[in-house]
C-alpha cells in the first residue's frame, strides 16, 4: 500500500500543489507575483524528481504504466514547464498581477499530462482530453484585456465540446468492438481480427482527429493562433511549448500500441492533416503582421513536419520526430524569452511595425531572435539543422521524395516570413525606444544560445539516452 | 597525412572565436567601432599566419587532400565530419583572407554598425574556411549554406541596396540552391554512405539517380554564378552595394561555386554530367559576352568591376570544364591573384566614388592630383587586364589555350569577351587619369601613407606570384 503511494508521488507532487497554492492565495498577505512560482517550482521540481525515481515504477497497471518511454517525455514536459514558469514569472513581476490563477490552471494541466502519458486504457484520455480542454478553456483569456479573446475562447471551447462527443463515441463504439478499455487488449483484438470494419475506423480516426484538434494541427490550428496572437505572453509560451512534446507521445503511443494494425491505412489520414498543416502555416505565415501569430502559424508549420517525419512510425522516424521536437521546442523557448524583451512604455509589443530597428535599441535581443529563427528554418551550424537533417533523412531512407520536394517548398516559404522579421529588426530604422530588459532574460538567452551552437558540435550528447528509449518504439 | 594540433579545425575556428570576442568588445565614447575592427583585423592576422604555417607542411606536388582530420559526429544518420586540403583549397582560403583584410582596410573610419559588419565579417570567413577545408560532402554542403546568413546580414545592413526585395530574392535564390545540394548531399549518402569529397566524382551514378543528383549540383553552384538565368538579382545586388567590405564579400560568392564544380566534377564526364556540360559552355559564353558589353556601356564604376569579376569567374568555370588537371591548379594559382587584384580595384574604386560624393565633384582626372592613389589603382587594373605582373597573367595564358585548343569557336568570343571586360576596367582608369579642371579633388584626397604601405605589400604578393605561385612556402 505504502509503496504504491510512493509511486505516485509526482503526480501527489503535483496534486498537493493545487490546495497549497489555494490557502496561500487565502491566507498569505504579502504575496507576490514570485511566490506562486517559488511554489511551483518546489512542487514540480519534486515531480520532475520522484518520476526519474519511479520511472519504471507502476499502480493499476490495466490503466496506466510508467515505463522509460513516458519518462522521457514526462522529464521533457516538467523541465519546459519549470523553464517556463520561471519566464513567466517575469511577466508576472513586470506587471504586477497576481499568478495563482495561472500557476494553478498549468500546474492541473501538467498533472493531466503526466497521467496521459502513461495512460495505458482508452477512458484515462476519454476524461482526461474533456478536462484539459476546460482548463485550456480557463486559461486562453486568463488577464487579457483584448476583446478578441472573448471570441476565440468561446470558439474554442464550442470546437472542444463537438471534440468530446467524437471522442467519446469513438471510445465507446472501440469498447463494443473490441470489448475492452484496453490499449493492449485492443491491440491484441485487431491484429488478430486482420480487418476491421468502416465503424471502427471511424472510431479510430475521431481518437485520432481529438488528439489532432489538441495539438492544433490544421485545419484545427484557428483556435490556437487566435489565442497566440491576444493572449498573455506566459500562456502563449506554455501552450506553445508544453503540449507538443504531450499530444506528439500519446500519438506515437496510440499508433505504435494500439491501432499498429490499421497503421496503413490510418497513415493517408495523418498525411493529410501533415501536409495541411504545413502548407497553412507556411502560407499564413507570411501574411502576418503580429509576430506572435507569425509564430502561431510557425507552430502549425512544425507540427507538419513532424506528423510528416513520424508518419511510418518505426524506431527512426519516432526517433527524428523527437529530436525535431526537442529542438524547436528549444528554439521557440528562447524566442519567447526574446518576446520578454519587446517591452516599450511598460507594454509588451507584437506588432512587426513596433519592433522595426530592435537591433539598434537590443543589439543582442536581436542577435539572439536571428539565432533562434535561423535554427527554426535549419540552416546550419545551427542546431535546427540537426532536426531538418533528421527527419529529410528518415523521408529519403523512406524513399519518399515527393514529402522531401514539398516539405523544402514549405520551408522556403517559411523561411521568407522570417526574413521579413529579420529585415524589420536589421534594416529598417527604430521607430521607438525598448523598456530596460531584466538581466535574468539575457542570462537565460545566453544558456539557451549556448545550447543551441554548442549543441551542433556533438549533437548526439544532448539526446544519447533518448534515442536509445525511442529506438525501441515501432509498429 | 593527418595534421598536426588540428590546425584545420583551428583555422576555422579562429574566425568564430574572433567573433565572439568582437560581440563583448566595448562599442562606445572614443572606441566606437575601433575594438571591434581591431579584433577583426588580429584574428584575420593570426588566421593568415596559421595558414601560412600549414603551407609549410603540406605536400604542394600531391594533388590528393591532405592533413585529414576526422570526427564523428551523428550516431543517426551516421555522419562523420572530415577535414583536409590541397594546396589549391589553401591558397583560395589565403587569398578569400588577404581580400577581407583589403575590404577590412576599406571601411577603417566607418562608424555606422561597426561592430556588427566585423561580427558578420569574421563569421563569413569562419563559414568560407570551412567551406574550403570540407573533405567530406556533409560538411562541404554545411559550409556552402552556413556561409549564407552573414552574407545576407552584410548586403543587407550594409550593401545600401535601394530595392530591399533584391536582398530577399537573393537570398531566398541561394537558399533553394543550397536546398538542392542537400538534397543531392542526402541521394549521395544513402547510395554510398558517408562520402569524402574526393570519392564523389568518381561515384558510380549512373541512370536517373546520376542524372537528378548532377544536375542538382550543377543548378545548386550555378546559383552563386552570375550566368544567365541566375545573372539579374547577383548583378542588381553587387552593383548597388556601396561598402567595399561588402562587395568584396559577395564577390567572393562565385567563388564557392568554381571550387564546388571544381570538387564534385567527375574526371570524365560520362555519368550523366555531360548533357548538363555542353549546356553550361553554351550558357557561359552567351553571358560572358553580353555581361562584358553592358559592362562597357554601363557608366557606374561599380558595375564596371562587377562586369569584370562575371567574366573571369565564367572563364574559370568554362576552364574546369575542360577536365583537365593541370589547367585545374593553373585556375587556382590564377584565382588567388584575381581575388587580390579585384579586392583591390574595388576598395580603391570605393574610396574615389566616397571622395567624389564628399567633394560633390567629378572624380574624371582624380588620378593626376593623388600620386599615391594613381600608383596603386594602375598597378591593381593593369594586373587585372592582363599585364605581366601577376599571376594571372601566365595562368590565364594557359586556361585560354586549353579553351582555345578545345573549341575554337567559343574560344574566340570567349576571348572577345575578355578583351572587352579589360577595355572596361582601361576605360575607367582612362577617365579617372584624364585631367579636367572641374575637378574639385586634389592631392590632399590622396590616400593616407599607412594605407600605400598596405597596397604596396599587396602589389608585392602580386609580383611575387607571378615568378613563383608558392613564393612563401619555406619547405620543412
Amino acid at each position: 500500500m505504502l509503496q504504491n503511494w510512493l509511486i505516485l508521488l509526482p503526480e501527489l507532487s503535483l496534486l498537493s500543489f493545487l490546495p497549497v497554492a489555494w490557502l496561500v492565495n487565502l491566507y498569505r498577505e504579502s504575496k507576490t507575483a514570485k511566490t506562486f512560482f517559488t511554489l511551483s517550482k518546489y512542487f514540480l521540481g519534486a515531480a520532475l524528481v520522484f518520476t526519474i525515481v519511479f520511472y519504471n515504477k507502476s499502480v493499476w497497471s490495466g490503466w496506466w504504466l510508467n515505463s522509460r518511454y513516458s519518462t522521457l517525455f514526462k522529464v521533457a514536459v516538467y523541465a519546459v514547464a519549470l523553464v517556463w514558469f520561471y519566464f513567466a514569472s517575469k511577466w508576472f513581476l513586470s506587471k504586477n498581477r497576481s499568478s495563482a490563477k495561472f500557476y494553478s490552471i498549468c500546474m492541473g494541466m501538467l498533472l493531466s499530462f503526466g497521467i496521459l502519458l502513461s495512460a495505458q486504457n482508452l477512458l484515462v484520455p476519454a476524461v482526461l482530453v474533456p478536462l484539459l480542454c476546460l482548463l485550456t478553456w480557463r486559461l486562453i483569456p486568463l488577464y487579457c484585456d483584448d476583446e478578441k479573446i472573448e471570441e476565440t475562447s468561446r470558439l474554442y471551447i464550442r470546437f472542444s465540446l463537438a471534440f468530446w462527443v467524437l471522442l467519446w463515441s469513438g471510445v465507446l463504439v472501440l469498447r463494443w468492438q473490441t470489448g475492452s478499455f484496453e490499449y493492449a487488449d485492443i491491440r491484441y483484438i485487431f491484429a488478430l481480427e486482420g480487418e476491421v470494419n468502416w465503424l471502427t475506423y471511424a472510431a479510430v480516426a475521431a481518437i485520432i482527429g481529438t488528439l489532432l484538434f489538441m495539438m492544433a494541427a490544421a485545419p484545427f490550428h484557428f483556435w490556437f493562433v487566435g489565442a497566440l496572437s491576444v493572449a498573455i505572453l506566459p500562456v502563449c509560451g506554455f501552450l506553445t511549448l508544453i503540449p507538443p512534446f504531450v499530444y506528439l507521445s500519446c500519438l506515437i503511443t496510440l499508433m505504435t500500441g494500439v491501432f499498429s494494425p490499421l497503421a496503413q491505412s490510418l497513415q493517408s489520414l495523418l498525411f493529410s492533416f501533415a501536409v495541411v498543416s504545413l502548407f497553412i502555416g507556411a502560407v499564413s505565415a507570411n501574411r502576418q503582421n503580429n509576430v506572435r501569430r507569425l509564430f502561431g502559424f510557425s507552430t502549425t508549420y512544425n507540427l507538419g513536419v513532424m506528423l510528416l517525419g513520424i508518419l511510418a512510425f518505426h524506431s527512426n522516424s519516432v526517433v527524428s520526430a523527437f529530436v525535431y521536437t526537442i529542438i524547436y521546442v528549444l528554439a521557440m523557448m528562447g524566442i519567447y524569452a526574446v518576446f520578454l524583451g519587446f517591452k516599450s512604455k511598460g507594454d509588451y509589443v507584437s506588432d512587426l511595425d513596433d519592433i522595426s530597428g530592435l537591433s539598434e535599441a537590443k543589439p543582442y535581443i536581436a542577435a539572439a531572435f536571428l539565432v533562434f529563427m535561423i535554427s527554426l528554418i535549419g540552416i546550419p551550424p545551427l542546431l535546427g539543422f540537426w532536426g531538418r537533417l533528421s527527419l529529410i533523412n528518415t523521408l529519403v531512407s523512406e524513399e519518399r521524395w515527393s514529402d522531401v520536394l514539398m516539405l523544402m517548398f514549405a520551408l522556403v516559404l517559411m523561411a521568407n516570413a522570417f526574413l521579413q522579421i529579420i529585415r524589420k529588426i536589421y534594416f529598417e530604422p527604430l521607430h521607438h525606444g525598448f523598456d530596460r530588459t531584466d538581466k535574468s532574460i539575457y542570462i537565460c538567452l545566453f544558456i539557451n544560445l549556448v545550447l543551441i551552437l554548442i549543441s551542433i558540435l556533438n549533437p548526439s550528447y544532448l539526446l544519447h539516452d533518448a534515442e536509445i528509449v525511442l529506438s525501441g518504439v515501432s509498429q | 597525412m593527418s595534421s598536426p594540433f588540428a590546425l584545420l579545425s583551428l583555422i576555422v575556428a579562429l574566425p568564430f572565436l574572433g567573433m565572439l570576442f568582437v560581440l563583448t568588445a566595448r562599442d562606445e565614447g572614443a572606441v566606437k567601432g575601433r575594438n571591434a575592427f581591431n579584433v577583426c583585423i588580429f584574428t584575420i592576422i593570426a588566421n593568415i599566419i596559421l595558414i601560412w604555417r600549414i603551407f609549410m607542411i603540406l605536400n604542394e606536388k600531391s594533388r590528393e587532400l591532405q592533413l585529414l582530420e576526422k570526427f564523428s559526429w551523428l550516431s543517426t544518420p551516421n555522419i562523420n565530419i572530415v577535414l583536409g586540403v590541397d594546396t589549391l583549397s589553401l591558397l583560395l582560403i589565403l587569398a578569400v583572407h588577404l581580400a577581407v583584410l583589403i575590404g577590412l582596410s576599406g571601411v577603417r573610419n566607418n562608424l555606422y554598425k561597426q561592430k556588427s559588419l566585423m561580427v558578420f565579417t569574421l563569421l563569413f570567413l569562419s563559414m568560407v574556411t570551412g567551406f574550403f577545408v570540407a573533405a567530406d560532402i556533409f560538411s562541404f554542403y554545411l559550409f556552402f549554406e552556413a556561409m549564407l546568413v552573414p552574407l545576407f546580414m552584410i548586403i543587407g545592413m550594409f550593401g545600401e541596396v535601394k530595392k530591399q526585395d533584391l536582398i530577399y530574392r537573393f537570398f531566398l535564390y541561394n537558399f533553394i540552391g543550397a536546398l538542392i545540394l542537400f538534397s543531392a548531399t542526402m541521394l549521395i549518402y544513402h547510395h554510398q554512405g558517408s562520402t569524402t569529397l574526393e570519392a564523389v566524382s568518381r561515384l558510380p551514378l549512373k541512370g536517373g539517380i546520376g542524372f537528378y543528383v548532377w544536375g542538382a549540383v550543377c543548378l545548386s553552384f550555378l546559383s552563386r554564378i552570375p550566368i544567365w538565368p541566375f545573372h539579374y538579382w547577383i548583378s542588381s545586388i553587387n552593383s548597388g552595394i556601396r561598402n567595399p567590405l561588402a562587395f568584396v564579400i559577395t564577390a567572393l560568392m562565385p567563388l564557392t561555386a568554381i571550387y564546388g564544380f571544381i570538387r564534385f566534377l567527375p574526371p570524365h564526364f560520362s555519368s550523366g554530367i555531360d548533357n548538363y556540360v555542353v549546356w553550361m559552355n553554351i550558357i557561359g559564353v552567351i553571358t560572358m559576352v553580353f555581361i562584358a558589353l553592358i559592362g562597357f556601356i554601363n557608366k557606374d564604376a561599380q558595375y564596371k568591376i562587377f562586369s569584370y569579376i562575371t567574366v573571369y569567374y565564367i572563364m574559370y568555370l568554362l576552364g574546369i570544364f575542360t577536365n583537365d588537371e593541370v589547367i585545374v591548379f593553373n585556375i587556382g594559382y590564377s584565382l588567388f591573384g584575381f581575388i587580390i587584384v579585384i579586392s583591390a580595384l574595388e576598395v580603391l574604386s570605393g574610396y574615389i566614388i566616397h571622395k567624389e560624393e564628399e567633394a560633390e565633384s567629378t572624380s574624371r582626372g582624380f588620378l593626376c592630383r593623388a600620386r599615391k592613389l594613381s600608383f596603386v589603382y594602375s598597378f591593381m587594373t593593369l594586373a587585372a587586364v592582363g599585364l605581366p605582373v601577376s599571376a594571372v597573367f601566365v595562368n590565364n595564358f594557359l586556361i585560354l589555350s586549353k579553351l582555345l585548343g578545345t573549341n575554337i569557336k567559343m574560344g574566340m568570343l570567349l576571348v572577345f569577351a575578355l578583351v572587352i571586360a579589360g577595355m572596361t576596367l582601361l576605360q575607367e582608369l582612362f577617365r579617372l587619369k584624364d585631367d579636367d579642371k572641374s575637378c574639385r579633388l586634389g592631392k590632399s584626397d590622396d590616400i593616407s601613407l599607412p594605407w600605400f604601405w598596405f597596397m604596396l605589400f599587396m602589389t608585392f604578393i602580386l609580383l611575387m606570384s607571378f615568378v613563383k605561385p608558392l613564393w612563401f612556402v619555406i619547405s620543412e
